[in-house]
């Protein structure tokens, strides 16, 4: 089994911890924050964002926990969440390691294709309830991909923000580990 | 990718689609699950703190996403009040004016000889030594030189000192030169009210030519006598306000407050017809 470092281990649990409070965002904050009546899919924007940047395995199994949380938290009937994450995290892992130039184009494709899935995942479902599939496009679906649009950008810079902070206790990490095996 | 052949994505892709089909078919079936409630358990007093701010921030969200729609509902709202003070200023104009023709109508009721033509004063030229009033009606209307003009409320204003075809001009009461045959409500007491130079600076005028011995006192009311041939007889003049006694010609003399309020007119009624008074 591979060892995770201490810098790894706090990098990860600080991850699990700022998903946490966009899934609290997303429940409590951006409803008072609605953009032409809609909520942006904050959490999906950060699940991308960080699978871009982190370990697959652990990208995999924070889409899953975070989408179930949000779904729990958030009261929703259907618990779909942690099937849409786990894919949009697949997704932004495989063009993360496509295009290795950058993080940017990875998060913003895969950030755009997860919020036209949850957008057709909201559409399904009202539609599914009754509602006039015309009218539900106009007035949710599509501002729920504007606003979460427009959220994957904060949501990309703090997370960048975030790795960028543990790079360097990384390299540290590792030059250590270097030296001690030299010594 | 190998990753994605992997034990552990199988493995976890297995998790997530059993957790959602099991957590939605339950929720469906209307079966509550210990994990939701547990895990909703242990974040409602996160969610508690999180709700505070984003009540915290609603105030500030409404003011960028409402504004447009309130900038344009306050400049609707400043519309219809421009309306309404406009609709109130009219409606005032419209009660003052009403007012005064009730006002008008009571004077008709009550000298029923009197036949009437109102005018409104389109101009007012105040001089130094006299006041004239210019009337929008003239000789078209019937109105002619020397008519009496009374205010609305009965009392004497002057009289026409000049008529063209649409217009006219009037003197007050209190112009130096202006006569008038009086006498005192009261006591009867008869004399002449006359224009005075300094009194009609303050907008009074005089009683004068009173015998040394006249019942006359402050709060009288002086009414017009109707002797000559220019005022009817029992118009309001004024009220005296003081009673004085002029050494060189050894007479009374009292100070009148004309009944009619001259600076304040805007319409003023021209008797063009009456029944003269003849004295027994």
């Amino acid at each position: 089994m591979r060892r995770i470092s201490a810098a790894a281990a706090a990098r990860m649990i600080l991850t699990a911890v700022y998903t946490f409070i966009a899934v609290l965002m997303q429940c409590s904050v951006f409803p008072h924050l609605r953009f032409l009546g809609a909520i942006p899919e904050f959490t999906l924007c950060v699940i991308v964002c960080v699978s871009c940047f982190e370990d697959e395995k652990f990208s995999c199994v924070l889409a899953v926990a975070a989408g179930f949380l949000l779904d729990t938290v958030g009261g929703d009937a259907y618990t779909l969440s942690p099937v849409l994450f786990l894919l949009a995290a697949c997704f932004s892992i495989i063009l993360s390691h496509r295009i290795t130039t950058t993080k940017i184009i990875p998060a913003a494709i895969s950030g755009g294709t997860a919020l036209i899935v949850g957008a057709a995942k909201a559409t399904l479902i009202l539609a599914g309830k009754g509602a006039a599939f015309s009218a539900v496009i106009v007035k949710t679906a599509l501002p729920q991909l504007l606003y979460g649009l427009i959220v994957l950008i904060p949501a990309f810079l703090l997370t960048a923000l975030h790795y960028r902070v543990f790079r360097g206790s990384f390299e540290q990490s590792r030059r250590r580990a270097r030296e001690r095996e030299v010594i | 990718m190998k990753f994605f052949k992997s034990k552990f994505f199988i493995i976890t892709l297995i998790a997530a689609v059993s957790v959602a089909a099991v957590f939605t078919a339950m929720s469906l079936l209307g079966y509550s699950s210990y994990i939701k409630a547990g895990l909703n358990f242990l974040t409602v007093p996160v969610q508690k703190l999180s709700d505070a701010v984003g009540r915290a921030l609603d105030g500030y969200a409404s003011y960028i996403t409402e504004f447009d729609r309130l900038k344009k509902e306050n400049e609707e709202l400043k519309e219809q009040i421009n309306g309404m003070l406009d609709d109130i200023q009219s409606a005032k104009a419209v009660k003052e004016e009403n007012d005064e023709l009730c006002r008008m109508l009571e004077v008709k009721k009550e000298h029923l000889d009197y036949k009437f033509e109102p005018a409104d004063i389109i101009g007012r030229e105040d001089g130094n030594y006299m006041t004239v009033f210019t009337l929008g009606r003239g000789k078209s209307n019937g109105i002619d030189k020397d008519m009496p003009i009374i205010s609305s409320n009965s009392g004497l204003i002057g009289r026409i000192t000049d008529a063209g075809l649409t217009w006219s001009k009037a003197s007050s009461v209190v112009d130096v030169g202006s006569s008038v045959g009086a006498y005192d409500e009261r006591s009867r007491a008869s004399g002449i009210v006359v224009g005075d130079y300094e009194l009609g600076l303050r907008g009074l005028c005089k009683l004068s030519y009173l015998q040394s011995d006249a019942d006359i006192e402050a709060g009288d009311r002086i009414l017009t006598s109707g002797v000559g041939s220019v005022y009817p007889r029992g118009l309001i003049i004024g009220t005296v306000m003081e009673v004085k006694y002029d050494e060189s010609l050894r007479t009374k003399y009292a100070v009148i407050k004309p009944y009619a309020e001259i600076s304040g007119l805007t319409s003023v009624m021209v008797i063009t017809s009456y029944e003269r008074y003849v004295e027994d």
